[in-house]
């Protein structure tokens, strides 16, 4: 073997060598298979905001929901200002991802006063006007081993980005169903329960407390009011 | 005779890239005349784009549970970590998978847990033997909001498990300091007594269990 044919030789094997290399990279291979290789960790925190607060948490509702999309391209455009659309029926591709949404309700304290309190003349009724109660998101968890997903040889995965905002928009759908799940009820209901023994403690016959809200019904209008805003959102 | 066959040999042989002229201009004109529409109107002249759905399908929704709960928050954490793993290939081009996770952790005091008397009043004094302050849910990370900052290579949903929990150690150690504890037990004491203040007590004693 001659000086020029070792080195087509060395060129081609250098050449194969990413190439085999990136293939593996592609394959749907477990990571318990890649654990051979080592996992670097690393982290950093970003923000940290801490805040001191008054909340009395009553109500927790655990919401299962499996949000669901399918990826149809379609081509749409015109020509000489004539209109057209026709679905690409190459490339289609779905996803299912489960996910659980834990909604607290919670009446807030850091403004209650003796202007919340009212008492009768004989000193015997007590009356408790509570601020309405809010609602907010204290936890939410995909389901990652329960996530599938389809696609067409001639479509891409799902990726990472895709599926954080259809999770997103997953939780958001949940939220606008707030007023009509009862747990603004249930929080109200709750808080007297807590509320009537605490004052029954300090003196007051049970059967003359009255715990009561501002407002008496919510609707779909009343969610900017109830729902607590999520900073980022 | 043959020359008057041949003149109108000619003259159709003259005449026919006339009619083709007249034609390429007829189409000229009248795609002149779109185009003009089109312009006036302001659409485009040829546009064609691939549309893509990117909202998720309306589907229902379960209610797991309804649990009754009385917890007190004081203080509360907002924390956002960043959580980044590499997985090593023998040739470059590693695998690499960051997420942004954002929860709350929230301190305070479990009143399901007070123990029998925890509120005595006696004229206008009153005392009160609250538990210690707490982490009061485990399930403080929004995954909904985790932002999906850089993916490369193919990631299993237990890579994804283990950066969630990963995540969830790195906020507790940095938010459940002693720090915070007493933090948090101060503006209990703040709140409770402010609370007890405006059903006419003077004297309030609270006080921290295990």
């Amino acid at each position: 073997m001659n000086r020029t044919s070792l080195l087509w030789l060395s060129m081609t094997i250098l050449a194969a060598m990413p190439t085999a290399c990136t293939m593996h990279d592609d394959a749907e291979t477990p990571s318990s298979m890649l654990a051979e290789t080592p996992i670097i960790p690393d982290s950093a925190a970003l923000v940290m905001r801490v805040r001191e607060t008054s909340r009395l948490y009553t109500a927790e509702y655990h919401v299962h929901k499996i949000v669901t999309h399918r990826d149809v391209r379609r081509l749409r455009g015109s020509l000489l200002g004539h209109q057209f659309e026709a679905p690409l029926t190459l490339g289609d591709r779905k996803i299912a991802i489960p996910i659980d949404v834990t909604l607290r309700a919670y009446v807030d304290f850091s403004t209650f006063s003796e202007a919340n309190i009212e008492r009768s003349a004989d000193g015997q009724t007590l009356h408790i006007i509570l601020p309405d109660p809010k609602v907010v998101v204290t936890g939410s968890r995909v389901d990652h081993a329960r996530t599938r997903q389809y696609a067409d040889f001639l479509r891409s995965s799902y990726s990472d980005e895709e599926i954080a905002s259809f999770t997103q928009q997953g939780v958001k759908s949940v939220l606008r169903t707030i007023p009509e799940i009862g747990i603004i009820e249930t929080a109200r209901q709750n808080a007297a329960a807590t509320l009537i023994p605490m004052a029954a403690s300090l003196g007051y016959d049970e059967s003359q407390i009255v715990v009561t809200f501002r407002k008496a019904n919510y609707s779909r209008r009343d969610l900017g009011t109830i729902l607590e805003r999520r900073s980022r959102d | 005779m043959a020359n008057e066959q041949k003149d109108s040999w000619l003259t159709r042989q003259l005449l026919r890239p006339l009619w083709l002229i007249a034609f390429i201009a007829a189409c000229v004109v009248v795609a002149a005349l779109c185009a003009r529409d089109c312009v006036n109107s302001g659409e485009k002249f040829v546009e064609l784009t691939i549309d893509e759905n990117k909202s998720i399908d309306i589907t229902p929704q379960q209610i797991r549970s309804i649990e009754r709960i009385g917890q007190w928050e004081f203080l509360s954490i907002a924390d956002e970590e960043l959580v980044d793993t590499t997985r090593r290939r023998l040739l470059g081009s590693d695998d690499q998978l960051a997420r942004i996770y954002r929860g709350t952790l929230r301190l305070g005091i479990d009143l399901s847990k007070c123990s029998e008397g925890w509120l005595v009043a006696s004229g206008d004094s009153v005392s009160l033997t609250v538990p210690g302050v707490q982490l009061l849910s485990e399930h403080f990370i929004d995954e909904a909001r985790v932002v999906a900052f850089y993916e490369s290579g193919s990631w299993s949903a237990r890579d994804k498990d283990a950066l969630y929990h990963r995540a969830a150690r790195i906020m507790k150690a940095r938010s459940l300091t002693s720090e915070n504890y007493a933090r948090a037990e101060a503006n209990a004491t703040e709140q409770l007594t402010a609370l007890m203040r405006s059903f006419g007590f003077r004297t309030v004693v609270v006080k921290f269990g295990e």
